[in-house]
């Protein structure tokens, strides 16, 4: 019994060890959220027909005037990124289930147009994608790390952004919220 | 990229079944003992749980490393216990224990590291649930909400300790009780929680396929119970002559 409990006793120091340096590594590393300061602005503009087609920081921020109304969902990706093309099915999924009452724009950033194109046949991606050839419309986003998914209200007020894969009860819970 | 909710859900996890581990003892297995026949079937569930998701929801995903551990695009979650509980029992078959009681005994400890995981969603993306005027107001969204998580972990410890306070019931008992419970728990707790589309979730429809199983089974069992019971001879003692002796005694 006295041997079970200084085995015990180790393993419990490991244990505060491990949280110790766990929380040390997720200070250091850890992802900020961006800022929902983004304010689209500009004489509205209709989505381009053409997918991935190439656009900057003022066609961006007109797109989504032209957009407002109902709420707007944007997901920016790269083809490279693994937890990007792991979310891509629960946004197609979520953009046929919310047809009509959300609209879901996919923005390609840091990013080759035609791998981008290839992966986005190559998933079976539907919804209408852009792409963020300068990767300006990134910086002015605040993009902290891929993917990160931004949900607009129908004002165009950034209600969210979820940096890293969302999961698919967050991103009803937030469409549900942004419909109410 | 790091991610700050499943790091400290994971470090929440272990540090609640090294205190179980301290304060609930067993008798078949050592206190320092319970951790290390844990951890293993824990990730060997987590790895077959999103190996499964993945061959369910993008089978092309199953080439990228990269987006195959990206475990908060889902794990399906009875797959994840299957494995985990295989591993177990492999492990006590390995050496030479009684599986049935075996994993009867770790069952609780189980309950309590997946109430820990259901708890610490108020760490990961926030604690979902119908609208309610009680509640916490999740981040990004702007109304409160129930925390159904909360509940599931509040129902998932009472089940751990009331498996430990039937002592009437046998490891095999004990073992089915675990599993329906917490199916029946889960089958509950999904109703009210938010959904892309009307329909089910999957993880809803195994939930309330293996609580419909397990009342099956259960009630196979009781009635296996019952008719044995009523084939035991009766032991009432009469006086010599009083009446014929029973024919059960006879033979």
């Amino acid at each position: 019994m006295r041997i079970g409990r200084r085995v015990l006793l180790g393993r419990s120091l490991q244990v505060a060890a491990i949280a110790v340096a766990g929380i040390v590594l997720v200070t250091v590393f850890a992802p900020q959220s961006p800022t929902t300061a983004y304010e689209p602005s500009g004489d509205p503009m209709p989505l381009p027909n053409e997918q991935l087609a190439p656009v900057d920081t003022e066609q961006f921020g007109r797109i989504l005037v032209g957009l407002s109304g109902a709420p707007v969902v944007v997901n920016i990706w790269a083809s490279w990124c693994g937890p990007c093309r792991a979310e891509m099915p629960l946004l197609e999924q979520a953009a046929s289930d919310y047809e009509g009452r959300v609209t879901f724009v996919g923005l390609a950033s840091k990013d080759d147009r035609s791998s981008a194109l290839s992966f986005l046949d190559d998933v079976g991606v539907t919804y209408p994608n852009l792409f963020d050839h300068s990767g300006e419309v990134r910086s002015e986003l605040d993009l902290r790390g891929f993917p990160t998914t931004y949900v607009f209200d129908g004002t165009g007020e950034m209600r969210d952004a979820i940096v890293g894969g969302v999961s698919e009860q967050q991103l009803a819970a937030l469409l549900d919220d942004v419909l109410r | 990229m790091l991610d700050l909710g499943l790091i400290a859900t994971g470090v929440v996890i272990w540090a609640v079944l090294a205190a179980s581990a301290r304060w609930a003892p067993t008798s078949s297995f050592r206190r320092d003992e319970i951790i290390d026949r844990l951890y293993v079937p824990a990730f060997t569930g987590l790895l077959a749980g999103r190996i499964v998701a993945v061959v369910l929801d993008d089978p092309t995903s199953l080439r990228s490393i990269r987006a195959l551990i990206v475990i908060r695009s889902g794990v399906e979650f009875w797959p994840a216990v299957a494995a985990a509980l295989a591993v177990v029992a492999w492990s006590l078959r390995r050496g030479r224990r009684d599986v049935v009681l075996g994993l009867a005994e770790l069952a609780p400890f189980l309950l309590w590291a997946y109430a820990a995981y259901e708890a610490s969603c108020v760490l990961r993306d926030g604690c979902y649930g119908p609208v309610s005027a009680f509640g916490l107001i999740p981040d990004g969204l702007q109304t409160r909400q129930l925390p159904i998580g909360l509940l599931v972990a509040l129902a998932a410890t009472a089940l751990a300790f009331a498996m430990r306070q039937l002592w009437s019931l046998t490891p095999g008992e004990k073992v089915l009780l675990a599993v329906g419970g917490l199916a029946l728990i889960r089958s509950v707790a999904a109703f009210w929680l938010p959904r892309i589309g009307s329909g089910l979730t999957r993880s809803h429809v195994e939930s309330l396929t293996i609580t419909a199983a397990v009342v099956v089974a259960a009630g196979a069992m009781l009635l296996r119970r019952y008719l044995r019971r009523r084939r035991i001879p009766t032991t009432t003692w009469d006086p010599p002559g009083s009446r014929e002796p029973s024919k059960d005694f006879i033979r």
